[in-house]
């Protein structure tokens, strides 16, 4: 049986004009597709996390993304669940400058909650061994 | 000029590089008891490695990415981090072999215990890599693991009769007297053996390293496929030493060794010094890339900032993860267990491990959002499908012919 | 991505590979040896090969030193790696089990690798330059310990 639907038996006029899609002004993005697992960058290009999740808020009957998320979200994205908020690192919706392949902050990463892990290696562990500081040879 | 120069020592460090401790124990083993008859399975991991090598090189270079960022963005947290434990448990595994390699050669070249060489070999591995410049890190182990061509010096001077070995290769058969199981067998650690699991990862992590663009494009296709053939040619030299001097002797190879005996006979002690030369540094620069690659594909999968290019205070989690990795396997072989079970294991866990790994890649070499016209041509597709299959047939069948066999018993 | 999927879908599939698994893990299993007779023979057969190829390394150790091609320390570790091959199948054979008729081969064979483990530390003290002997005696006693347990191969490899 052939699957082609016979001309007489098409739910449409085929010379039918579909409306126009609506076009909002501002950048349109698939929060699936742009945002999740996209690598975060700071203002100098340095890498800062990799969002695992974002945040929505309902404000006045509208669905607003209010942070993007990293760390043990990644888990519970994997497996189920979601850990207290408490345990959230996240990066505010408002310091996101550009969302292309990467998703690029306007500050630096050094006053992020997110690389707090960085910082606290780089100050008790890595600083404190010598040549840490110092360019490779 | 420079131009020539430069790919002249990408060939060499891809030719000295290319042999780790899983390779020289694997085709050591394989040439004692099978003869030329497994060298089949090394052409066909030496083509697939370099498929693939050049595949995740020219997504680096092309799309400024390295090929495991690009697989948890295109193909999800689970299909990644699936990707991620696999890859990295192995490697983590392959890491604890070539520390152990290093600690073996040099037990042979002194009379030291082995057990005294570990702790010094887990610390100048991870000195190399808190200090050391990439490049400069990269080209010496490579070159001084040319040393290893004493391995093909010393089957020439062997005199063999050719026509045999030859023939054996090319008409391979299981030889009379060793079970089917266990050809099969052996053929899937070799397998894994030349197509390592970290070598695609750390490959692109190390064009971004040396901040490849597409203009290197056609230095890296060079250095892959001259590099890599003739850094198979070593192995297949491996081989046959193995099956000259010891398969007729009835000798099993499962030292280091017996590994060094062919050459001993053959050029005296100024080629074994080479060779032993040769064996340390090529198990170095595989300690290097091993941990490297845990590095990378931690830092890559969770976003942290790394590179060697950095200085270690900005890539403070980079660091402090591949300095956990030697530990862990210095650790693990102060325990005095078997330097060459472990790579025994890590080889047949490499190729258990390969579907996860080599897939990704196939699928993001594809996607023209990040490769634009540099996507794979219609036959490395066709080749990287038909290597696909082979590879799902070797990871499904390495548990069950390890169980039945006993590990190659 | 994977939301897309049915819960169904992914369960099954995660089915599927574990049954493989399982069907390949029983099938390697069984193929193994099963009988309790081959086995014993099988072991005793495989510790006697591995000390016929320590004895093969130590005469090649033997040659090499004597043609000066090899260094002491080289040769000192190889043949120590090969006295721990012989303790091991040594070991291997004490710890087997063989049925009444193959009792009196065992104990042949523990004699022969014994004559192997013998000649190996006199090489290795020779190697060190610690006793005297020369090479053609070593050889000599290396090449009756690897005829002694080719011996007891051969009659356990008929009785079988």
């Amino acid at each position: 049986m052939s699957p082609r639907l016979r001309r007489g038996e098409r739910p449409f006029p085929p010379d039918e004009r579909l409306p126009e899609p609506p076009r909002p002004a501002g950048l349109v993005l698939d929060a699936r597709l742009h945002l999740l697992d996209r690598q975060v960058v700071d203002v100098r290009g340095d890498p800062v996390a990799i969002v695992d999740d974002v945040e929505l808020e309902e404000r006045d009957g509208r669905v607003v993304a209010t942070d993007l998320l990293s760390g043990p979200v990644l888990a519970t994205r994997v497996f189920g669940g979601r850990p207290p908020r408490s345990r959230w690192h996240r990066v505010a919706w408002r310091h996101v400058t550009e969302v292309g392949v990467v998703v690029r902050l306007g500050v630096r990463g050094e006053t992020l909650d997110v690389l707090w892990v960085e910082r606290w290696l780089r100050e008790h562990v890595v600083g404190r061994v010598p040549g840490g500081r110092h360019d490779p040879e | 000029m420079k131009k020539f120069l430069a790919v002249a020592l990408g060939v060499l460090t891809a030719i000295g590089g290319f042999v780790d401790i899983g390779d020289l124990v694997t085709n050591a083993v394989v040439g004692a008891r099978f003869g030329m008859s497994l060298v089949w399975v090394v052409v066909v991991g030496v083509v697939g490695i370099c498929l693939f090598a050049q595949m995740s090189g020219r997504v680096a270079a092309v799309s400024g990415r390295a090929t495991f960022e690009i697989i948890r963005e295109r193909l999800g947290p689970r299909v990644g981090g699936a990707n991620l434990v696999a890859s990295f448990l192995v490697t983590v595994l392959t890491l604890t072999a070539e520390i152990g390699g290093i600690a073996l050669a040099l037990e042979l070249a002194s009379s030291v215990e082995r057990r005294l060489w570990i702790p010094f070999a887990g610390l100048a591995v991870w000195l190399v890599l808190w200090r050391v410049k990439f490049s400069v890190l990269e080209n010496a182990a490579g070159l001084l693991g040319l040393a290893l061509v004493g391995f093909a010096v010393a089957l020439f001077q062997l005199g063999p009769d050719w026509g045999e070995l030859v023939a054996q290769a090319t008409r391979p058969q299981v030889p009379a007297g060793e079970p089917v199981p266990t050809y099969w067998y052996y053929a899937v650690a070799l397998f894994g053996a030349a197509m390592t699991p970290y070598e695609v990862f750390f490959f692109s992590s190390g064009a971004r390293e040396e901040k490849w663009t597409a203009k290197d494009l056609s230095v890296s296709r060079a250095n892959v496929l001259i590099g890599f053939p003739l850094g198979g040619l070593l192995s297949v030299a491996i081989a046959g030493c193995a099956a000259v001097v010891l398969l007729p002797r009835g000798i099993d190879v499962s030292t280091l060794s017996e590994i060094t005996l062919p050459v001993a006979l053959a050029g005296g002690k100024v080629l074994l010094a080479l060779v032993i030369l040769g064996v340390v540094a090529a198990t170095f620069g595989a300690a290097l890339e091993t941990a490297l690659s845990t590095g990378y594909t931690l830092a890559q999968f969770f976003g942290w900032s790394w590179g060697k290019y950095h200085r270690p205070a900005q890539a403070a989690r980079f660091h402090t993860a591949m300095a956990v990795a030697v530990l862990v396997g210095t650790l693990v072989l102060l325990t005095n267990v078997d330097p060459v079970a472990v790579t025994e294991y890590s080889v047949v866990f490499s190729a258990v491990a390969l579907p996860l790994t080599y897939l990704p890649i196939l699928v993001v070499a594809n996607d023209r959002e990040y490769m634009g016209d540099h996507v794979n041509g219609r036959a490395t597709n066709a080749l990287g499908l038909v290597y696909l299959v082979v590879i799902l047939v070797a990871s499904l069948a390495a548990i069950p012919l390890m169980i039945a066999t006993g590990a190659g018993g | 991505m994977t939301t897309r999927r049915s819960p169904g879908r992914v369960a099954a599939a995660l089915a599927a590979t574990l049954l493989v698994g399982l069907v390949g893990l029983v099938g390697g299993c069984a193929y193994g040896p099963s009988s309790a007779d081959t086995s014993a023979a099988l072991t005793m057969t495989a510790a006697l090969d591995e000390a016929a190829s320590a004895v093969e390394v130590g005469l090649l150790v033997v040659e090499l030193v004597d043609t000066d091609r090899t260094t002491t320390p080289v040769a000192d570790g190889t043949l120590r790696d090969a006295l721990l091959e012989v303790g091991s199948a040594s070991g291997s054979l004490a710890d087997a089990l063989p049925p009444r008729h193959l009792q009196d081969a065992r104990a042949r064979a523990l004699d022969a690798v014994a004559d192997a483990t013998a000649a190996l530390t006199d090489a290795r003290a020779w190697v060190n330059d610690l006793a005297g002997g020369s090479a053609h005696d070593l050889t000599g006693a290396l090449s009756d310990a690897a005829d002694a347990v080719d011996a007891v191969t051969a009659d356990l490899e008929a009785a079988a």
